[in-house]
């Protein structure tokens, strides 16, 4: 594990004098509650260094004593058989300092989870168990025996209910206990051929730590890893050999047998029947039959993400402009005044307030919708639905060579690319990860709409909300094409076979629900807000200042830096129907590199010559009071709006009143008029393809640099920059061609070969690729 | 591993609601191995509690449901168990 992707988030035992308590159980036990319960809101959401898996860790707090606890990755084995998850997990609890293992396992399924409590028992760490979840066990007819189990495994176990708190306080004091007195569990025994086999393995192997010897050996042998070093590999052979010859049996099976008959031994000691039959599970089954349905099993999905879709950023409209106007009051005006008293010059006050300060207001606005976004699908997920919904799809994405559930980023896309990206975590399999995070940056999100409605207003009156709804379906269409295309050149394979394990399904738990919506808006307000910080101060001094023959000057925008470099940059877009003398939308594009909300703004600023000493003024009588208390107002206001618009959360409607769309566009009148003139319908319909396809906002290349590296987000911008160019090329030469047909012919043929080279040139990456799998072999020991 | 007179099929031919016990699992190391540490192993009862289908199936094994792909469900072999016992199964 490298610390390049660190993020400050090394081993937690760096911090002095602290116990480590590592959290371990299967996905599904109700682990994640566990560790809310005892951390609350002290905890902190990262990444283990080098892989992209989430970390939680934070500290507890019982009898005045604190501690460390990390969530470790829900793992079913720690052996085998699973992705980087099971990597993480292992190698912490081997390598890393864990002074108490709490295992929770969730007793209405207690066999399975019992297996991995095996496995635990075998690093030799003090173990402690949480048994979870029995009120579901009792509602299947089973009375958890607690104090039988601790007997029988001699460690403590604690019978929980997490998701509603109980045995909070029972589990902190067992766990103080624990710390003053670990309890030492007797390490589990195979069969003794086995034990021999693992000790003759052990024994030629490096590490001086007996644990870690004992899992590399168990898993070499069970051959879930190949070893480098070929004394090493000779000893594994011979090993199995023996243990075949003397038992007629595979390691493999001896070692799954002897692990699932104690854990099923063990169950049968802690569960008594008591004849009582559920509810629980004739709902899982009443409510499955409609969801996984061989024909509902879709529509349904489509409409719960529709009602995502439209809860949060509908709803979160109702939001939005509160706290736009109060950020702005407050980070904006009222920052400026406050540098003016502090007596700092007007140059640097407009800069830190108009940019900095912008930046901020801008990423505020954000925290309506997409916090609402992450409490939905916290709460849907909680709920168990979300393991249905990713069965339903799983038959249809996967023609397209893509897993089931990576319609869910795909729909949020449709939202803001960001969370999207960042939801796309919820897929394990690496390359159907991949995929997912490729296809992103083609969902129109609803900033680049902002734009559409500006054009749809000046070009498409009467048929705007079907320009709108066309370059949706383009945006779709092109991202399935992208990923179908991927999957069959660069990054060939297989998805991989569909396995879930489906939950009962429950009701989430509020507290749960709201704390992990909370710690993802925290993440993300932070990496989008600096990302966006820097783009605004930045994007604020290009319009106002140039290379004059005096050197870098102030100038009016027509000569700043942003018109030359936009005025230099014009001539290639003249494919697409743009004269130099459209230079301002070409400074558009560039702004919406950056951020696409700001691209209006940028118009706006070019052709209104907005005066920096207006907004000085503002600064001096920046009247904060009067703004938030306007800004409180918008929210009934807004709602009203809400409640009127469900039936159209595109607003498609809205686009035929042209100044309802104005307003929602934010685009003043000046700047419809600038557009009426650089565009025709058809140069404006390119140019709005353009926007829908070229780069995402420079937050979306970050978070696609954090999920998949720099090689691939360069490809993708610059794959991106390319599909735009060329469907925008072909479509405005396609439209123009009978003013000149050898011409048009020319461009189109040659973005029609470009492509094509494009797909050749993949396809030879993903042989390499697929070589140097396939030369490498089984997954070495690590 | 003897076989026995007891047909064996794939879990894709099941009927819904029936139980059978697991003979194998093909397929390769890696799908075998992520069965089994779904509890899905060789001797264990599972139950179809949705489908057989074009989707897959669902099936129950101890107290956990788990949904398997079409691929993954013509790979399971095994030998239909007789009905009316619940074989063991939590619920």
């Amino acid at each position: 594990m490298t610390a390049c992707h660190a993020d400050g988030n090394a081993a937690p035992a760096a911090q002095a004098g602290m116990p480590v308590i590592a959290l371990a159980g299967n996905p599904n036990s109700g682990k994640t509650t566990v560790f809310n319960l005892l951390t609350g809101a002290h905890q902190h959401v990262g990444n283990w260094p080098g892989v992209t898996v989430e970390q939680r860790r934070g500290t507890a707090s019982a009898h005045g004593r604190r501690m460390a606890v990390i969530d470790l990755p829900g793992v079913y084995s720690l052996l085998g058989g699973g992705g980087a998850d099971q990597g993480v997990a292992r190698n912490f609890l081997l390598d890393e300092r864990v002074d108490l293992i709490v295992n929770i396992v969730d007793a209405s399924n207690l066999e399975r989870h019992l297996a991995l409590t095996f496995e635990l028992l075998e690093t030799g760490k003090p173990l402690l168990l949480a048994l979870n979840m029995v009120d579901e066990a009792q509602a299947l007819g089973l009375e958890p025996q607690a104090q039988a189990l601790a007997g029988q495994l001699g460690v403590p176990v604690v019978a929980l209910v997490a998701r509603k708190g109980q045995g909070r306080e029972a589990l902190l004091d067992a766990i103080v206990q624990a710390l003053q007195q670990p309890p030492q569990p007797q390490v589990p025994a195979y069969p003794d051929a086995v034990e021999q086999a693992i000790a003759a393995v052990g024994a030629a192997l490096e590490s001086a730590q007996a644990a870690r010897r004992r899992f590399d050996a168990l898993r070499l042998l069970e051959g879930l890893v190949v070893s480098p070093r070929a004394p090493v590999q000779a000893a594994v052979h011979a090993a199995q050999t023996q243990v075949r010859q003397h038992t007629g049996e595979d390691v493999a099976d001896l070692v799954a047998a002897a692990r699932f008959g104690w854990a099923h031994q063990l169950a049968a000691i802690a569960l008594q029947r008591t004849g009582r039959m559920g509810l629980r599970h004739r709902v899982t089954d009443v409510i499955d039959r409609v969801v996984l349905n061989e024909w509902l099993g879709v529509p349904v999905f489509l409409l719960v993400l529709y009602l995502v879709f439209i809860v949060s950023f509908s709803a979160g409209k109702v939001f939005i402009d509160f706290f736009d106007q109060a950020s702005s009051a407050l980070f904006i005006a009222g920052l400026g005044h406050l540098l003016l008293q502090a007596g700092l010059p007007d140059w640097l006050v407009s800069i830190a307030a108009g940019g900095v300060g912008g930046g901020v207001n801008l990423v505020v606005s954000f925290i309506p919708p997409i916090g609402l976004t992450f409490l939905f699908l916290a709460f849907l997920d909680d709920s168990g639905y979300m393991a249905r919904a990713a069965y339903a799809m799983d038959r249809f994405m996967r023609r397209l060579g893509l897993p089931g559930n990576a319609l869910v980023p795909m729909v949020i896309g449709f939202g803001c690319n960001v969370p999207a990206i960042m939801g796309s975590r919820i897929i394990e399999d690496p390359r159907g990860r991949l995929l997912t995070v490729l296809m992103q940056p083609f969902m129109s999100c609803s900033a680049r709409l902002t734009i559409y409605m500006a054009f749809a207003v000046v070009f498409f009156r009467d048929n705007g909300g079907q320009v709108v709804f066309l370059l949706y379906v383009l945006g779709i269409a092109v991202a399935l094409l992208t990923a179908w295309m991927l999957g069959r050149t660069a990054v060939p394979g297989e998805p991989m076979p569909f396995v879930m394990e489906l939950p009962p399904y429950r009701l989430p738990s509020g507290r749960s629900v709201a704390l992990q919506a909370w710690q993802r808006l925290k993440v993300f307000v932070l990496r989008v807000g600096k990302v966006i910080v820097a783009i605004g101060v930045v994007l604020f001094v290009l319009p106002g200042i140039g290379w004059t023959g005096d050197g870098l000057r102030a100038t009016p925008i027509d000569q700043s830096l942003l018109a030359q470099g936009s005025k230099a940059i014009a001539p290639m877009f003249a494919p697409m129907g743009i004269e130099r003398d459209d230079w301002p939308a070409v400074s558009a594009l560039l702004a919406g590199a950056a951020a696409k909300e700001i691209v209006i703004g940028t118009l706006n600023g070019i052709y209104q010559r907005q005066n920096a000493a207006d907004l000085l003024a503002s600064y001096r009588h920046p009247e904060v009071g009067d703004k938030l208390l306007q800004a409180v107002q918008t929210i009934p206001d807004n709602a009203r709006a809400f409640l009127g618009g469900l039936a159209d959360p595109l607003h498609l409607r809205q686009l035929q009143n042209t100044e309802e769309a104005t307003q929602a566009s934010g685009a003043t009148h000046e700047t419809l008029a600038g557009l009426q003139r650089m565009f025709t319908p058809l140069s404006a319909f390119a140019y709005l393809v353009f926007v829908l396809l070229y780069v995402p906002c420079a937050s979306t290349m970050g978070a696609l640099r954090r999920e998949v590296g720099w090689g691939w987000m360069t490809f993708s911008v610059l794959y991106g920059i390319g599909m735009a160019w060329a469907a925008a090329t072909v479509i405005y030469q396609v439209g123009t061609f009978a003013a000149h047909p050898q011409g048009a012919a020319a461009w189109i043929a040659a973005c029609v070969a470009a492509f094509a080279l494009l797909v050749v040139a993949l396809r030879q990456y993903g042989r390499r690729a697929g070589q140097r799998t396939a030369a490498a072999g089984l997954e070495s020991l690590v | 591993m003897m076989q026995n007179e007891t047909n064996v099929l794939s879990l894709a031919q099941l009927a819904h609601g029936q139980c059978a016990k697991v003979v194998d699992v093909d397929g390769g190391r890696a799908l075998a191995q992520r069965m089994v540490m779904l509890g899905i192993r060789r001797g264990v009862a599972l139950c179809v509690v949705h489908g057989p289908g074009a989707r897959g199936a669902v099936v129950q094994v101890g107290g956990a449901r788990i949904a398997l792909g079409r691929g993954v469900t013509d790979k399971i072999r095994v030998a239909p168990l007789p009905a009316g016992e619940r074989h063991g199964l939590a619920a």
